[in-house]
C-alpha cells in the first residue's frame, strides 16, 4: 500500500471540513440542550431541560410514541426486506426486472409517500372503499382510523413501504454474492438450499442487515415529514414537538427543543456505537485485504 | 422445484402490486374531479388540477429548476468528495483511518431534525442560512454517506492494481486515474450519483429550516397542498416531479449500461 | 539499463519485508529472482519500479539514484502475475497505451503494435477484447504491452505461473528470444528453479527478504554458498563427517579433499550417489518418476536418496527390501563447515 504521508489527508480534506460543520451543529445542539445559550445570557450548564423532558407528560408521550413507531417500522421493514432478499436469492431472481421494481420506492420522497398513504389508508381512501365494497363496513367512520391516530399506524405503514426496499437495496447484492459462492458450497456439502441459506448466507449477512436496521431506525426516530403529515395532534412525535418548541416565538423555549433532540441524540449515539462496532469489523476486513501484497 | 418457483413468483408479484398500486392511485388522482364515497373509480375526470399547476408555469419551472438544480449539484459534489474520501480510506493506511470511516457514516446515525436545529446558529453565523448554497451543503452532508458507501465498495473491488500497471507503463498518477480507474468506475459513480440525487431530492426538513422558505424545492411546494387536503393538486406535483426523477434515473442507468457494454471509452479513436 | 540495489529495506504495514538486499544487474543481462512465495521477490521489484516506498538503502539506475523518481519516469515496466490488462480496452489499445501517452503518431503506433503482435505470435488480434482471450493469449498481450513501453528494465513477476507446462515453456522461450533480439535488461521472478536455470544469465536466490546467493546457473547449482541454497535446487544428501590431513571421511568412505581440519558436512545430490554391488544399505522405498526413479536407502549414513535413470533401475533389479552397497562421487560433493563443533 502506498504510504505517501500527506496524500490521504489531502483527499479527505473536503470531507473533514464537512465533518467539522456537522460536528459544530451537533455540539451546538447538545450545548443548547444543556441550557447554554450565550445570546440569551444563559451560560450555566443545567440538566433541567432534560429533567422536564422526562417529566412533562406530552414530552414523555412523544418519546414513547417516536420510539415505538421507529422500532416497529424498522423491525417490520428489516424482516420484510430480508424476506424479499431471501425469496429473490433462493429463487435465483436476484437479477430480475423485479429487483428494479422493488427498488422503486427508494426514489419516492417521504412527502409523496405521505400523499400515497393518505390516498390509500384514510377513511375515504381506496382501502376503505374496498372494505365497503366487500361489505365489511358501510360508513367511512367505521373504517379504522389509520391516520392521525395515537398509535401511528399510518406512519408505520408509510415507513414500511418506503424502507423495506432500502433494506433490499442494502442487503441484496451481498446476499446474492455470498449465496452464489459459499451457499453453493454448502449445498454441495449436502445442506438443502434453505438450510444452507439459514446456516451460511444469513449469518454472513448479519452485520449488514443490522447496519441497515440501525440506519432506518434512527431515520424514523428523527424524521419529521411522515409524523408531521400523518400523525395525530397528540401524542406528537419527538421531532415534531421539538420543532414546535424550536420555532416558538419565545426563545427561552429553544432549550426544550434541544433537550428533546438530546433524547434523540442519546438513542442515536447508542445506535451509532453499535453501527461503529459493525463498521470496525469492516475496516479490519479492509486491512486484511490491503495487506495481501 | 417448479411449484416453488410459482410460489416465489406469486409472492414477488404481490410485493410488486403493493409497490405499484399506490402510485397508480396517485396517477388516477391527477385527473380526478369528483370521486365520491364509496365508489372505486372516480365519477368525473378533468384536467383542472393539471391546468392549475401548469398555469403557474413560472412557479413550476422555477421550482423544477431549483429543485433539480440543487439535487444535481448535491449529487455531483457527493460523487466528487465521496470518491476522494473512498480512495483515501481504501487505498491508504494512515493514522486516523478508523475515525475517517466513522465520520463518513455519522450522518446516517444523526437524524436531520437534530442536526438542522443544532446547526442553524452556525449557518446564520456563516451566512449560509436561507441561501441555496447553504441548502446544498446541508443536503450534501446527508447524501455523502450513501455515496461514500457505494464508492468505497467500488474502489475496493477495483483495487489499485490496474492503476499501478498504468503508472509503470508511463502514466502519471492523475493520468492513470483518468484513463483506467475513472472509466472502470463509471457504473459505480453513476449509482452513487443517483443515490445522492434521490436523497437530496427527498429532503424536506433541512430545506424547510435552513432554506427558511427562501429556497423553494419540490417538497416545499408540495406539502402545503397536502396539508390543505388538495389531493389532486398534490398528486399533479408529485407525478411531475417523480416523472422527472425517474427520467433522470433511467438516463443515468442507460448511460451506465452503455458505458459497460462498450467497455468504457475508447481513448484513441 | 544497469541496475544496482544496495542495502535495501522495505516495510509493508509496519513489517519489514526486505532486510537489506544487495543486487546488481548489468546492462542487457537476464537475471532470475528465484524464491518461494512470500520471500519478498515481488516487493523487491515493486520497489525498483517505484510502486513502494523504501525505508532505507538505495536503488540506482545507470549510476543515478532513483529516490523520488515517480514510477512513470523510471522506465521500469512490470508484467504482473495477474497481468492487469485493462478490461475496458481492446488488445490494440492495451498495447498502444504507453505510446498514446507519449503522443506518438497514429500510423507509427499502428505499425509498432502490429509488429509486437507478430513478435508475440498474435498477428491480427488487435481488435479483440480482453475478455475474449485465453490465458496464454492474455499473457502475450501483457508482454507486448510492456515491450511497447520501451522499457529500460523489464520486470516479469511470475507472468507464466498460471499456464500449463507446454505454454510455460513456449512463453519462456519467447521471452528469452525477445531478450536476445532486443538486448533488454530483464529481471524474471519465479519460484520454478528449472525456469530460472534455463532462462537466466544469472540467478539470485531469495529467502525471507534476503538474497542468499547470486551467480550463474552453473555456479549456483554446483557451488551453493549455503545448505539452504543447495536444498533449493533439489534434494541433497547431507553426510556429516570430519576432515583431517587433507582427507574427508564420512559414512560413505574417505577421499582426499583439501579442507581445513574439523567437522564438515558433505552435501551430495541424489544423482551423484550410486548403488553398487555390496550389502551395507537396504532399499526402503522406490519412487518411480518415469524417466528417472528415486531410491531411498537406509544404512550407516542414515537415510540416503539416490536417483537413477529408469533404465538403470531395471538393470539393477532392485526392489524394496533389497540389500545394496553405496558410493558417492567425491568430485561433485559440496562441503559446509559445521559451526561450533570443530
Amino acid at each position: 500500500m502506498r504510504a505517501r504521508k500527506a496524500a490521504p489527508y489531502l483527499l479527505l480534506l473536503p470531507h473533514i471540513l464537512l465533518s467539522a460543520l456537522f460536528l459544530a451543529g451537533l455540539a451546538a445542539g447538545i450545548g443548547q440542550s444543556l441550557g447554554l445559550m450565550p445570546a440569551l445570557g444563559l451560560t450555566e450548564p443545567t440538566l433541567d431541560y432534560y429533567r422536564e423532558a422526562f417529566t412533562r407528560p406530552d414530552m414523555v408521550r412523544a418519546v414513547l410514541y417516536s420510539l415505538r413507531t421507529a422500532a416497529v417500522s424498522a423491525l417490520i421493514a428489516t424482516a420484510a426486506g430480508v424476506g424479499i432478499c431471501a425469496v429473490l436469492v433462493l429463487s435465483r431472481r436476484a437479477h430480475d426486472r423485479l429487483v428494479g421494481l422493488v427498488r422503486l420506492p427508494i426514489a419516492v420522497p417521504h412527502v409523496v409517500v405521505a400523499l400515497l398513504t393518505v390516498l390509500l389508508c384514510s377513511q375515504n381512501g381506496l382501502l376503505a372503499r374496498l372494505a365497503c365494497l366487500c361489505g365489511l363496513i358501510d360508513e367511512q367512520s367505521q373504517f379504522p382510523a389509520l391516520l392521525y391516530d395515537g398509535w401511528g399506524v399510518g406512519v408505520i405503514l408509510a415507513y414500511v413501504w418506503k424502507e423495506t426496499p432500502f433494506i433490499v437495496y442494502f442487503v441484496l447484492a451481498l446476499m446474492a454474492n455470498i449465496d452464489g459462492s459459499l451457499g453453493q458450497a454448502a449445498v454441495n456439502l449436502g445442506a438443502g438450499p434453505w438450510r444452507a441459506f439459514r446456516k451460511v448466507t444469513l449469518p454472513l449477512c448479519r452485520d449488514t442487515v443490522l447496519s441497515g436496521f440501525l440506519i432506518i431506525f434512527v431515520f424514523a426516530l428523527g424524521a419529521y415529514e411522515l409524523p408531521f403529515l400523518l400523525g395525530a395532534t397528540a401524542p406528537k412525535a419527538l421531532p415534531v414537538l421539538a420543532y414546535i418548541e424550536y420555532v416558538h416565538p419565545d426563545m427561552r423555549h429553544r432549550p426544550y427543543a434541544m433537550a428533546l433532540n438530546g433524547v434523540v441524540i442519546l438513542i442515536s449515539v447508542l445506535s451509532a456505537l453499535a453501527y461503529y462496532a459493525l463498521m470496525c469489523r469492516k475496516v479490519a476486513a479492509l486491512r486484511e485485504r490491503g495487506g495481501a501484497r | 422445484m417448479r411449484r416453488k418457483r410459482i410460489w416465489s413468483g406469486a409472492l414477488l408479484t404481490a410485493g410488486a402490486a403493493v409497490i405499484l398500486l399506490p402510485m397508480l392511485v396517485m396517477l388516477v388522482w391527477v385527473f380526478t374531479e369528483r370521486w365520491a364515497w364509496p365508489a372505486l373509480w372516480p365519477q368525473t375526470f378533468s384536467l383542472r388540477a393539471v391546468r392549475e399547476v401548469l398555469h403557474r408555469t413560472g412557479q413550476l419551472a422555477g421550482v423544477l429548476a431549483s429543485s433539480v438544480g440543487i439535487s444535481l449539484a448535491v449529487a455531483a459534489l457527493s460523487v466528487l468528495i465521496g470518491l476522494m474520501t473512498a480512495r483515501a480510506i481504501v487505498l491508504y493506511d494512515f493514522p486516523g483511518r478508523g475515525a475517517a470511516v466513522f465520520f463518513t457514516s455519522l450522518p446516517l446515525m444523526v437524524p436531520v431534525t437534530v442536526f438542522a436545529m443544532g446547526v442553524q446558529v452556525t449557518f446564520i453565523r456563516l451566512g449560509l442560512n436561507n441561501t441555496v448554497h447553504g441548502v446544498i451543503i446541508a443536503h450534501l452532508l446527508y447524501s455523502l454517506p450513501y455515496a461514500v458507501y457505494l464508492l468505497t465498495d467500488g474502489t475496493r473491488a477495483l483495487g489499485v492494481g490496474l492503476e499501478e500497471q498504468a503508472r509503470v507503463l508511463g502514466a502519471s498518477g492523475l493520468c492513470a486515474f483518468r484513463k483506467v480507474t475513472l472509466p472502470l468506475l463509471t457504473p459505480v459513480l453513476l449509482a452513487a450519483f443517483s443515490m445522492a440525487y434521490i436523497v437530496s431530492f427527498s429532503q424536506y426538513f433541512l430545506t424547510l429550516l435552513l432554506g427558511g422558505g427562501q429556497v423553494k424545492t419540490f417538497t416545499m411546494v408540495m406539502v402545503p397542498y397536502l396539508q390543505g387536503g388538495e389531493r389532486n393538486i398534490a398528486s399533479v406535483y408529485s407525478a411531475i416531479f417523480l416523472a422527472v426523477t425517474f427520467l433522470l434515473l433511467v438516463l443515468f442507468e442507460k448511460l451506465a449500461r452503455r458505458w459497460m457494454r462498450h467497455g468504457g471509452g475508447n481513448f484513441y479513436g | 539499463m544497469e541496475l544496482s540495489i544496495s542495502e535495501l529495506r522495505v516495510c509493508l504495514q509496519g513489517t519489514e519485508i526486505l532486510h537489506g538486499v544487495d543486487l546488481d544487474v548489468a546492462d542487457g543481462e537476464f537475471v532470475a529472482l528465484l524464491g518461494q512465495s512470500g520471500c519478498g521477490k515481488s516487493t523487491l521489484i515493486q520497489s525498483v519500479a517505484g510502486l513502494l516506498d523504501i525505508r532505507s538503502g538505495e536503488i540506482r539506475a545507470d549510476g543515478r539514484s532513483l529516490a523520488g523518481v515517480p514510477p512513470e519516469r523510471r522506465g521500469t515496466v512490470i508484467v504482473f502475475q495477474n497481468l492487469r490488462l485493462f478490461p475496458h480496452m481492446t488488445v490494440f489499445d492495451n498495447i498502444a497505451f504507453s505510446m498514446a501517452l507519449k503522443k506518438r503518431p497514429k500510423a507509427e503506433t499502428a505499425q509498432v503494435v502490429e509488429r509486437l503482435l507478430e513478435d508475440v505470435q498474435l498477428p491480427g488480434y488487435g481488435r479483440r477484447r480482453i475478455r475474449e482471450l485465453s490465458g496464454g493469449q492474455m499473457q502475450r498481450v501483457a508482454l507486448a504491452r510492456a515491450l511497447a513501453a520501451e522499457p529500460r528494465l523489464l520486470l516479469l513477476d511470475e507472468p507464466f505461473s498460471g499456464l500449463n507446462e507446454g505454454l510455460r515453456d513456449e512463453m519462456g522461450r519467447l521471452v528469452k528470444k525477445l531478450h536476445r533480439e532486443k538486448g533488454l535488461t530483464t529481471v524474471l521472478i519465479t519460484h520454478d528453479r528449472q525456469e530460472a536455470l534455463r532462462l537466466a544469465d544469472r540467478v539470485a536466490l531469495m529467502q525471507d527478504g534476503r538474497i542468499l546467493q547470486c551467480g550463474t546457473p552453473e555456479e549456483i547449482f554446483w557451488r551453493p554458498a549455503s545448505r539452504a541454497v543447495a536444498a533449493y535446487f533439489g534434494k541433497i544428501n547431507c553426510l556429516p563427517g570430519r576432515a583431517a590431513g587433507g582427507a574427508f571421511s564420512c559414512a560413505l568412505g574417505t577421499w582426499p579433499c583439501p579442507l581445513e581440519d574439523g567437522a564438515w558436512t558433505a552435501a551430495v545430490r541424489p544423482f551423484d550417489v550410486r548403488a553398487v554391488p555390496g550389502g551395507g544399505y537396504t532399499v526402503t522405498g522406490i519412487d518411480f518418476l518415469g524417466e528417472t526413479a528415486e531410491l531411498t536407502l537406509a544404512g550407516p549414513a542414515g537415510a540416503v536418496t539416490c536417483s537413477v535413470t529408469a533404465g538403470a533401475l531395471a538393470d539393477m533389479g532392485l526392489s524394496v527390501g533389497s540389500r545394496t552397497g553405496l558410493e558417492a562421487d567425491p568430485g561433485r560433493a559440496v562441503y559446509f563447515k559445521e559451526e561450533g563443533t570443530a
